[in-house]
């Protein structure tokens, strides 16, 4: 298949240095670890080996003390391969809260099992976290300031040491010499050369660690190309010739492999929320519905069979689409749970008269919070809202300037395909017969509201989309909020 | 050893929290620890050098020898790993490490088996480590853990340092007494053959042993070194990264490695035959 480009300019961002989600780390998850509602909180540390934060916040009512346990569990060894769990030791001045911390050893996909045990029994609940180094440290002038200040003591005490023991030490007791500055400069410049030496080094292992360690997700090529009278969009992962041809192993979330959003920027005014279907090992393909041109970010959730969730970016420039040369090969199948929105004014985007933003819009960096959602009718009253995907809402949250991308869901900011993963290693590795069970995903009785909960990871500006059913309709809400 | 502190400190934040021995910082505090077991091997080598009649002295100043030595290869504890033992760079590191060793602490020592009384230290204290640690029981805290240990990890047998010391004592206790540069320089090309000749033939059999089950005992330990984060499988039995030991090229390298080691060696301890303060 030739995918023409022609008046397409296809630009390239395929490189980010987030794992799931874009410059989001925070893991929440609302759930149930047997008769306990819990909110779990995981901050993964930035560079791996490390040690990751965990909260775990009792909802609902008072259930009185219980006991906290968190482990660790990688997708690889898994439980067989865990070590003891963590107790989370109490917060004190906030009931219901306990902290611990997740030693996390190797890069790469973890279960954190959170085990809560008090006077209503015990259970669990499995929350998956990406361990992925993302970031390069540097050094703060006061420890610069320190360590040259050390590192000068150390040498030139050093040299006068070594250039004295040299000397001095052959001499009998009581005998002075003088002179020495020679045997003091030879040793000093073999020192000096000795700290050289130490500097390559230090760069050849943060050279290292920037190329290697640090986790660069797959490069995403997007293309367009006209099929059947469709626009379509060619995503192709990874051919940069880091895995040849080797197939992607993926696993569905909610029943899709590939979750993509296209926003385009910087009006932010247009959401298309599409479900590529494969056309080949590596290569996706999604006809896209009617957008406005423009210049469009792209952003790929995937989840890899090892439950390690993903997203990629990319970007496209959608204009002159009718100019693009037709191709011999069938468009693919228009999802049904594909959805797009487009802002009723181009300039000053508002919400949705079906979905509304409920609540403040001014809300604190690394705080918990719930992004709430209501559905409304024309007259302003209630309405019941329908599940989209199994689920009761999906949303995705963007920073103005694109540094931050989630897409999120009313349980929280997991992949629920990782969820599925990990439920099932659980199930398997205790000896019990692996069971989807997805009753946590939807109320259990009709309501007109959906809560995202969230920890937004810098200040600024973000627009957030939510997007459920109501009837058979997907409906979108959107909602502007700063963030101090 | 001060410095060092904020600067792994700050490694750790930087580039995770390593379990690897060789880094800068570790590097630096190796260098510390140096330099407090030099002071003390002046210290002993000045009383030795002022009482050269003194067995006493003599023992200590070996023992110190072997326990500079000891640190020295410790620092190099996964370059050295038995499983690497086949490679060139193993024979190249340690034709450049153990000479100078071996052949300053044959010249400095009064004693006159001075070298292997250090080596012989040097190995005991290692298998000292060896023997002790997997003797109390002791269970992962960290995962993923790939090898569910029971009890403390010991470090591997210690390298056979003993032989090659027994040679450079010989070819001391034979040498000429000429006192000159171009005589260490003979000395330390003949040093440099019997390090050649006995220790890596030996070393190359023993590794060889020690991937086997034979090695699966107290004494030496063969099945006791692997961490809980290493997955057992036949990597634990198969030389890495080649078994070039025994090339041309690699024995060009380690003749010139080991002949300027033991010359730098046979330098260093005639100067320390004189340390009077």
């Amino acid at each position: 298949m030739k995918w023409i480009i022609g008046y397409i300019c296809v630009a390239l961002f395929g490189i980010n240095l987030a794992t799931a989600h874009v410059g989001s780390p925070a893991v929440v998850c609302d759930g149930l670890a047997g008769p306990y509602a819990v909110r779990v909180i995981v901050l993964p540390p930035p560079v791996i080996p490390g040690r990751a934060e965990i909260n775990v916040r009792m909802l609902g009512q008072d259930v009185g003390p219980v006991k906290v346990t968190v482990l660790p569990v990688s997708a690889l060894a898994g439980l067989a391969g865990a070590p003891p769990p963590d107790l989370a030791e109490p917060v004190s001045g906030e009931a219901g809260l306990y902290h611990g911390e997740l030693w996390l050893m190797s890069s790469g996909s973890y279960s954190v099992h959170v085990t809560i045990a008090g006077s209503r029994g015990g259970g669990a609940l499995v929350v998956p976290v990406v361990a992925a180094a993302t970031r390069t440290l540097g050094m703060s002038v006061l420890l610069k300031a320190v360590l040259v200040v050390l590192g000068v003591i150390l040498l030139i005490s050093a040299a006068t040491l070594l250039s004295l023991g040299l000397r001095q030490s052959l001499l009998p007791p009581g005998v002075e010499t003088r002179g020495g500055v020679g045997t003091m400069a030879v040793v000093f410049l073999v020192l000096c050369a000795s700290v050289y030496g130490g500097k390559r080094w230090w760069d050849a292992v943060d050279a290292n660690y920037r190329h290697n360690e640090i986790y660069h997700a797959s490069l995403l090529d997007g293309s367009l190309g006209r099929s059947d009278a469709h626009t379509v969009l060619h995503l192709a992962v990874g051919h940069d010739g880091t895995y040849g041809g080797e197939a992607l192993s993926l696993i569905p979330d909610h029943g899709k492999l590939m979750h993509l959003f296209l926003i385009r920027e910087p009006q932010l005014d247009v959401l298309a929320h599409l479900h590529p279907a494969r056309s080949g090992p590596r290569s996706f393909d999604v006809i896209l519905p009617e957008l406005p041109e423009g210049h469009y970010r792209v952003y790929s959730d995937i989840t890899y069979e090892t439950g390690f969730a993903a997203t990629l970016t990319t970007a496209i420039d959608l204009s002159r689409t009718s100019a693009l040369v037709e191709t011999k090969m069938a468009a693919p199948k228009i999802d049904p749970d594909d959805s797009w929105w487009k802002s009723t004014s181009e300039t000053n985007a508002k919400e949705e008269d079906w979905l509304r933003f409920v609540g403040e819009r001014r809300f604190k960096k690394g705080e918990d919070v719930n992004l709430v959602f209501k559905g409304t009718s024309a007259s302003g009253q209630p309405v019941n809202l329908s599940t989209y995907m199994g689920m009761l809402g999906h949303a995705a949250v963007r920073r103005s300037d694109g540094s931050v991308f989630a897409h999120i869901h009313p349980v929280g900011t997991f992949s629920m395909a990782a969820e599925d993963f990990f439920n099932a290693q659980r199930a398997r590795d205790l000896g019990l017969t692996p069971m989807v069970d997805h009753s946590h995903h939807h109320p259990a009785a009709a309501t007109s509201e959906v809560s995202f909960p969230y920890v937004f990871p810098q200040s600024g500006n973000y627009r957030i989309w939510a997007q459920t059913k109501i009837g058979d309709r997907v409906v979108t809400g959107v909602a502007d909020v700063s963030v101090d | 050893m001060i410095t060092s502190a904020p600067f792994d400190n700050w490694w750790h934040e930087a580039y995770g929290l390593d379990v690897k021995i060789l880094s800068p910082p570790h590097v630096l505090l190796f260098f510390g620890v140096l330099g407090l077991r030099l002071g003390a091997g002046l210290m002993v080598l000045r009383e030795q050098n002022r009482h050269p009649e003194s067995r006493a002295l003599g023992w200590l100043f070996c023992w110190m020898a072997g326990l500079i030595m000891s640190g020295t290869i410790g620092l190099f504890l996964v370059e050295i790993w038995p499983t690497r033992q086949h490679s060139s760079e193993f024979f190249a590191l340690v034709s450049a490490l153990i000479p100078f060793f071996l052949a300053a602490t044959t010249r400095a020592s009064k004693l006159k088996w001075g070298a292997t009384i250090a080596a012989g230290s040097s190995m005991l204290f290692h298998a000292s480590i060896m023997w002790i640690l997997p003797i109390f029981p002791a269970t992962p805290k960290l995962g993923p853990i790939y090898h569910p240990v029971t009890h403390m990890v010991a470090s591997p047998f210690p390298l056979w340092t003993i032989l090659p010391a027994l040679a450079f004592d010989l070819l001391w206790q034979r040498r000429k007494n000429r006192d000159s540069w171009t005589a260490d320089l003979i000395l330390a090309g003949g040093a440099a053959i019997a390090f050649i000749v006995i220790f890596l033939p030996a070393q190359w059999e023993f590794s060889k042993f020690y991937l086997s089950s034979g090695s699966h005992n107290w004494f030496f330990a063969g099945d006791r070194i692997w961490s809980y984060r290493a997955r057992p499988g036949s990597w634990w039995t198969s030389f890495f990264p080649n078994e070039a030991g025994w090339t041309m090229p690699s024995i060009i390298r380690c003749s010139i490695f080991a002949t300027a080691s033991a010359f730098f060696g046979f330098s260093s301890g005639k100067r320390m035959t004189q340390v009077q303060r």
